[in-house]
């Protein structure tokens, strides 16, 4: 385990540093890589540890843009502030769809409807509203100076630096949720919401809760993939795209762990940018084609995810560890 | 006599819609399966008819009889190789494989036919007719009254054939059909084949109302679940009311509200119905 | 012996629960398997009709080795098996639930037929036969999965926990049922719990524990209360 541990933690330094040796394309790579790294964690935060799923994360990733770049344009509030303010306001969106989801027992797979449902109204309200610029979008002008103050950088090393940043908040998240006490009463929904209400865990505050933290921190990660765009429009970012994405690497990394999201995304995402770049300009729509098998391919291969069937491995190594863990915190 | 027009072409939409939709209701009640690859089965399909009629000539009105077998053909397959290996794992996999089956259909209707805008004429095209003094495409009629023999046909099967009476078995209860000496997989392979070949039925008659664009499949995909939850899965009927709702408030939204927030009533709807039937969201709770 | 297993060795996943368990049903016997809980008598009707696979040793019907056939191919064979509990189809009506039992009866003239005689001898289900089935009482639903496995003309008939969570009376209702088809000698295999239901009814049986047969009943009205106890508590 130790060993294991020690090689886990080189591979992770290996990944962030070899982007800054790679040069500006694979920077820029990376950069996107840690952004949906960082949401797909956030997304396995409500789906995995309390099963409260969402197809609807374009929403969250929407307001996290979109408010923090209104505020810049209009008031010329700092994009700082303006992705803590997104933050709320999608951790508010969160919470306000976990009561509705509870508050009307829409559970499991259509409480997922219900967000792609909220998310869908989102797209086509951004889209037609004209004070938010309707499908045209949003040009930001660029925050002046450059630096970190102003989120705004003149290489794609900065921006690069920002995403780990955020990564590491919702690593940091997903794995203080894990740990901690919450973790149990996450998972005790999870697995029976009866069985959780019974034992005195409340599926209101977990759904709340989890749909917050998840809303929260994806709509940061909106915010700081609009100031490296400088332009934020409704499909990118309310669109079901991104939420497309993230489920995809956090089911194919390994679905309820701290790490399969992060993992999943490292894998694919790089190789789904790969493809394009090879096959991409010569026969347009051959890398979907390609990276959708792919797809397919790893739903078929590893259908408990990559991180998930290699920790259930070490899991039953270390014997009962969680189980009597599990007692003493419920 | 807007609001009259308005209805009269709510309901043409709304049929169609519900015969898009039986098939993914079929597929979710015999294997308890989302068919998120549904909508770009159904451009396929469409894509089909625009091949058949660019090179072959058969109008889209009769291309069907080759397309619809081909679409049931591929449907088996789909369940065959990529459901049935997964099927029994966390259940957004399933989900996750066909969106990314629906990718792999994009791309190759993007590579084969590029992005642009096609339609594809038939015989009827351009000319319009009139249902109770609301003018209608000639087209668009003719997919509502092959809708409504679809679904009729459809619910009779479902009711009083033996078919029908084996899918509802093995939707009930899978272990207690298995010992009545059904074959779960054979029925599960055929409803498949059945769902997906009713698009081969009507994406050929859609060809003429809807234009053709490769990535058009995820739009009716999402569409065809809102009206499978709105009308909650289980019967032609159930289906044909929600249908109905789904294009009555869509039109009338397109109709009433100013610039396109029209298109966002459907989904309201959804919404509304999601909260006020908890007897829907613990079904589908219940799934495998 | 009209079915026949040899040293079957079977489980769930890689948990063993049968092993090398044997046994033997003539035609017009009613067996009656007997042990605690989770003895195995479940999974061992479930081997018999196939819904678990057998890891070894093998089974004979009517001299056919149906080793590898599963649960369809058996009951086209007749060899049909009443699941525990209440597993009727309960959005079917409970002429559709008897129709869908039915359905290996080719032509549309026999199944009528056939359902014609199972309503003779299942009378109350007449009445209830356009009710959903999930709407009848425990009773009823667990008439309606034996008429329904009735309706196969079955050469064998395996029932699983017939008067599980049954009303006394309903257990009575049931149990004149069986009684009536062991009188037309069918052939019936039961897994049951209630240990009067089981002495009246049946004419032989096994006794299992842990997965093995440990001993055979060669008599059920010579059992005496001992050796029962001594079958269910060891």
């Amino acid at each position: 385990m130790k060993k294991a541990e020690f090689w886990a933690a080189g591979l992770v330094v290996a990944a962030c540093l070899a982007p800054f040796a790679a040069g500006r394309y694979w920077l820029d790579v990376a950069f996107m890589a840690a952004v949906y790294a960082g949401v797909a964690s956030a997304w396995n935060v409500a789906a995995g540890f309390s099963g409260t799923f969402s197809f609807g994360h374009g929403l969250f990733f929407g307001i996290g843009a979109y408010t923090s770049a209104m505020l810049f344009s209009a008031l010329g509030i700092s994009p700082w502030i303006g992705l803590a303010a997104g933050a709320a306001l999608a951790g508010a969106a969160g919470a306000a769809i976990g009561w509705l989801g509870t508050r009307y027992r829409v559970g499991g797979l259509s409480f997922a409807v219900l967000t792609l449902a909220f998310a869908e109204v989102a797209l086509l309200f951004v889209s037609t509203f004209d004070p938010l610029g309707a499908s045209r979008g949003i040009s930001i002008a660029p925050p002046q100076p450059p630096g970190l103050l102003s989120m705004q950088f003149e290489s794609a090393a900065g921006f690069f630096l920002v995403a780990l940043g955020f990564l590491a908040l919702c690593q940091a998240v997903a794995w203080a949720i894990d740990a901690a006490p919450l973790g149990y009463r996450y998972r005790a929904v999870r697995e029976n919401e009866t069985a959780a209400q019974a034992m005195g865990v409340s599926p209101a505050l977990v759904r709340m809760s989890a749909m917050a933290a998840t809303g929260a921190l994806t709509a940061a990660g909106g915010s700081i993939y609009g100031f490296y765009l400088l332009f934020v429009e409704p499909r990118t970012f309310f669109g079901p795209d991104v939420t497309i994405k993230v489920i995809l690497f956090a089911l194919v990394g390994g679905i309820g762990t701290v790490w399969g999201p992060v993992v999943g995304t490292a894998l694919l995402y790089p190789a789904g940018e790969w493809l394009r770049a090879v096959f991409g300009g010569r026969v347009p729509g051959l890398d979907i084609l390609v990276y959708g098998s792919l797809v397919i391919g790893c739903c078929l291969a590893f259908p408990t995810g990559i991180v998930g069937g290699v920790g259930r491995r070490l899991a039953a190594r270390a014997g009962r560890g969680g189980g009597a863990g599990g007692r003493t915190a419920g | 006599m807007l609001l009259f027009a308005g209805i009269i072409q709510g309901v043409v939409l709304g049929v169609i819609l519900a015969l898009v939709t039986s098939g993914m209701v079929l597929v979710y009640r015999a294997t308890g399966v989302i068919n998120f690859a549904h909508g770009s089965l159904m451009a396929l399909a469409m894509y089909a008819a625009y091949d058949v009629r660019r090179y072959g000539g058969v109008d889209p009105l009769l291309s069907w009889v080759a397309v619809a077998p081909l679409m049931g053909f591929i449907g088996w397959g789909v369940f065959r190789w990529i459901v049935r290996p997964i099927r029994d794992r966390h259940h957004l996999l399933v989900v996750q494989a066909l969106l990314g089956l629906s990718f792999v259909i994009e791309a190759f209707l993007l590579m084969r036919y590029g992005a642009d805008l096609r339609s594809v004429g038939n015989v009827f095209s351009g000319r319009v007719i009139r249902l109770m003094g609301v003018g209608v495409e000639m087209t668009r009629a003719v997919a509502f009254v092959v809708s409504l023999a679809g679904l009729g046909g459809l619910g009779l099967a479902l009711k009083h054939s033996d078919w029908g009476r084996r899918l509802r078995a093995i939707a009930a209860d899978e272990m207690a059909a298995e010992l009545a000496g059904i074959s779960v997989t054979g029925v599960e392979g055929q409803v498949w084949c059945v769902g997906v070949g009713i698009l081969g039925l009507v994406g050929p008659l859609l060809a003429g109302v809807f234009k053709l664009t490769p990535d058009m499949g995820l739009r009716y995909t999402i569409l065809a679940l809102v009206v499978l939850i709105v009308g909650g899965g289980r019967t032609m009927a159930a289906t044909v009311a929600s249908g109905l709702l789904v294009g009555l408030s869509e039109t009338l939204g397109l109709l009433y509200l100013p610039g396109s927030y029209g298109g966002l009533t459907p989904y309201a709807l959804l919404a509304v119905v999601l909260m006020a039937r908890p007897a829907v969201a613990a079904r589908m709770v219940r799934q495998r | 012996m009209l079915l026949e297993a040899r040293a079957i060795d079977a489980g769930y996943g890689k948990v063993p629960v049968l092993h090398g368990v044997a046994l033997g049903v003539a035609a017009g016997e009613c067996v009656a398997i007997l042990g605690p809980n989770n003895a195995g008598k479940s999974t061992l009707l479930k081997v018999l009709s196939g819904l678990v696979g057998v890891w070894r040793g093998n089974l004979q019907f009517e001299g056919a080795d149906i080793t590898p056939d599963g649960p369809s191919e058996r009951v086209r064979r007749g060899l049909i098996q009443v699941p525990e509990g209440r597993h009727v189809f309960p959005d079917l009506t409970v002429a559709e639930n008897l129709i869908v039992g039915g359905l290996r009866l080719g032509s549309h003239r026999a199944r009528r037929a056939r359902l014609e005689r199972v309503y003779d001898s299942f009378k109350p289900l007449y009445e209830l036969r356009h009710r959903p089935a999930g709407m009848l009482s425990g009773g009823e639903q667990q008439l309606v999965a034996i008429a329904r496995g009735l309706m196969a003309e079955p050469r064998v008939l395996m029932l699983d926990e017939p008067s599980l969570g049954l009303s006394p009376v309903a257990v009575d209702l049931v149990f004149g049922t069986l009684l009536g088809l062991k009188q037309e000698s069918l052939t019936m295999i039961v897994v049951e719990q209630n240990v009067q239901f089981c002495f009246d009814l049946a004419s032989r049986g096994y006794v299992l524990r842990q997965g093995r047969v440990v001993s055979q009943v060669e008599a059920m009205e010579h059992l005496t209360a001992d050796a029962l106890r001594q079958a269910y508590l060891g």
